[in-house]
């Protein structure tokens, strides 16, 4: 009962950073220069196609005005025209977001389940040389960029040791009808399990590549919380009374230490999307962060404001996913949040 | 109390690795306690009491290291095995631990926790229960040391309560399945009068019915004359007066135990008491000669400074570690 009153009291704040995000996308869209009717027209078009441009883009009425406008097409699920593949933003996005989404959703558990095993693994071991070796290899993770884990995962997987799929989401000739976009999901659902497999088998690699930062330093924070809370009074009092090494290792001190790791892993969500710009890149992953990019070099004001917008709606789902798991682990966010 | 020794401590020394050197807590400590005794360990915070409660439940910080025997029932305890340690925690010796509010895992509910206890306890003495009769003697326990509405208590979490109440439920977990030998550091401290008292004498029942030994350490000698048969003076880690409580209170003879009698207010209420001048040694570099030398005083400046008094035995029983005190 009280995690559903947590649930609702975090939704609707949720809502209220969501007007906030609408009003700076927009504001960011509009104060950056240049004209964006002339560059979708090109430097040869007529000033006066330019003006029927800029008049229907509503570009020639008052801010608040434009605000107003974009805000209500956009809650109706029409955020306008791009003018980059001159189709509409909602049908680009409708192709790109289930790429990424299903991207970021893999990475984000690969990272959760390795991360927080490793860090566990890495306190089982302290001191010894697995540890060490563990340190090393997150320190590494930490520090090299996706994209070159992208570059080495691809020469090793698909070119030494071709075992894994290198390009695109399946293999030539698989797909699926979509329902949801996500293509693991759909074929799932319309029970052809062949093409889940091969869909699956295509996320490995940029999906491990995309998680390799985050998971070196889940490993960390859940190693050293462990380790911090292995001295705290709770957990000498637990030995004193003759607990067994096991009991307390993977139940009264994992689950406290875990808590921090986990908090992590929301901010986390937002670098995974940001990263996932070149990691798409370099899989030719049709994805809505490459597509983002791309819309911004051309100044797709809509193109632009939908994926930030889209982007911003995600992160603030997922923060409330994660906010969620922590009140299930940690009691005390649970309970004092109902009072 | 028959005079079966139960436990007996010789020499112990315990050090801590700090960033600046090495803290020379415990130094050279000695004691016994015979079965059903109640010794209460006396001393100013920092004394080393915690510190000697955790080296007998082998539960030491990972930066101390410990020197010395420890013999339970004959048995060197530096020595046992693993499973051993775990019978000896689960079914021997259990400790109440001072503070708490750390005491307690913050995320898992007091059931869970007093559950788990009294599982590990009953799987060393191979008793099985189910469920609903762990849980009933988990109750009984909280309802033991006077927790109102227990059922309550147990779906609780730590942070759902107060100071006062998760004191209790350290208590009850210590003493909820049956040990030889509890050691209570500070039962009291955040309880009120009453319900302290009414703690002290639940510890005195059980060491009258089931012959359990205590050794209670705290800094009340109100509580030390209630509740023990024989009293540890400890200062800066190192056992300055041993004895029986009677003769403690009638016939302090150590200074460091003067001091500290004439620091408990009186109810005839006149004035402060003097308190002791000076400070608690640093463990980083500890005199050579007495500890107490450098607040006491009456030290001269040859012997107490340079030799460590012994602990030699003035009357019956009662010993004390002084260069200025002489057995008559």
């Amino acid at each position: 009962m009280e995690i559903f009153r947590f649930i609702c009291k975090r939704t609707l704040w949720s809502l209220v950073a969501l007007v906030g995000l609408s009003i700076i996308i927009f504001t960011l869209s509009r104060v950056v220069p240049g004209d964006p009717a002339r560059m979708a027209l090109g430097p040869r078009a007529t000033e006066e196609a330019v003006e029927a441009l800029r008049s229907e883009l509503k570009l020639d009425q008052p801010v608040m005005y434009q605000y107003f406008h974009w805000i209500t097409s956009v809650l109706k699920g029409d955020f306008g025209l791009s003018l980059m593949t001159m189709r509409s933003v909602t049908d680009d996005i409708k192709i790109y977001l289930p790429a990424t989404l299903e991207l970021v959703i893999v990475a984000a558990i690969i990272q959760c389940v390795f991360g927080i095993f490793l860090g566990v693994l890495a306190t089982a071991s302290q001191g010894s040389y697995m540890d060490y070796f563990l340190r090393i290899v997150a320190y590494i993770g930490v520090v090299t960029p996706s994209f070159v884990f992208a570059v080495l995962f691809m020469l090793l997987f698909g070119y030494k040791w071709p075992i894994l799929p290198v390009l695109g989401r399946t293999s030539v000739g698989l797909g699926v009808q979509p329902i949801t976009g996500m293509i693991v999901v759909d074929s799932i659902l319309r029970g052809d399990f062949p093409v889940a497999v091969d869909a699956f088998v295509h996320l490995l690699l940029p999906a491990t590549a995309l998680a390799m930062n985050g998971m070196a330093q889940l490993a960390r924070i859940t190693r050293s919380s462990m380790i911090d809370n292995s001295e705290r009074d709770y957990i000498v009092m637990e030995t004193a009374q003759g607990l067994s090494k096991r009991e307390i290792f993977f139940k009264y001190l994992l689950r406290p230490s875990v808590i921090p790791a986990v908090s992590v892993l929301a901010l986390q969500i937002g670098a995974l999307f940001a990263n996932a710009f070149l990691v798409e890149s370099i899989f030719n992953w049709p994805g809505l962060s490459r597509y983002g990019v791309e819309a911004m070099l051309f100044k797709d004001l809509n193109a632009v404001s939908a994926v930030i917008c889209i982007v911003g709606f995600v992160f603030i789902i997922a923060n409330i996913f994660v906010d969620i798991l922590v009140a299930i682990i940690d009691p005390r966010i649970r309970l004092k949040a109902g009072e | 109390m028959n005079d079966t020794v139960l436990l007996e401590v010789k020499d112990l020394n315990v050090h801590y690795r700090v960033y600046e050197g090495l803290l020379h807590v415990l130094n050279d400590i000695s004691f016994s306690l015979v079965e059903g005794e109640r010794l209460g360990l006396v001393g100013e915070t920092g004394c080393g009491k915690t510190t000697t409660f955790r080296a007998l439940l082998r539960v030491l910080d990972s930066n101390a290291t410990s020197r010395g025997t420890i013999l339970y029932k004959g048995k060197d305890l530096s020595r046992i095995s693993h499973p051993e340690l775990l019978n000896m925690r689960r079914t021997e010796m259990s400790m109440i631990f001072q503070d708490p509010t750390s005491s307690l895992n913050p995320v898992f509910t007091v059931g869970e926790q007093i559950t788990s206890v009294i599982k590990a306890s009953l799987q060393a003495r191979n008793v099985n229960l189910n469920k609903n009769d762990v849980k009933n003697i988990a109750l009984k326990a909280l309802s033991d040391v006077l927790l109102p509405d227990p059922e309550r208590i147990f779906e609780s979490y730590p942070f759902q309560l107060s100071g006062g109440m998760r004191q209790r439920v350290c208590i009850a977990m210590s003493v909820a399945t049956e040990r030889k030998l509890l050691l209570a550091d500070e039962p009291g401290t955040s309880l009120d009068v009453t319900i302290q008292d009414q703690i002290l004498r639940l510890l005195n029942n059980l060491v009258k019915t089931t012959g359990m030994s205590v050794i209670l350490a705290t800094h009340s000698l109100g509580v030390v004359r209630e509740a023990t048969d024989r009293v540890c003076v400890m200062y800066g880690g190192e056992i300055v007066e041993i004895g029986p409580t009677r003769l403690i209170f009638a016939n302090p003879l150590h200074p460091y135990t003067k001091a500290l009698l004439a620091c408990v207010p009186k109810l005839t209420g006149e004035g402060f008491a003097e308190g002791i001048p000076g400070e608690m040694i640093g463990y980083l570099n500890p005199p050579p000669g007495c500890r107490f030398q450098p607040r006491c005083i009456f030290a001269d400046k040859g012997e107490c400074s340079q030799r460590k008094p012994e602990l030699k035995i003035y009357e019956k029983d009662h010993f004390v570690a002084c260069h200025v005190i002489n057995p008559n």
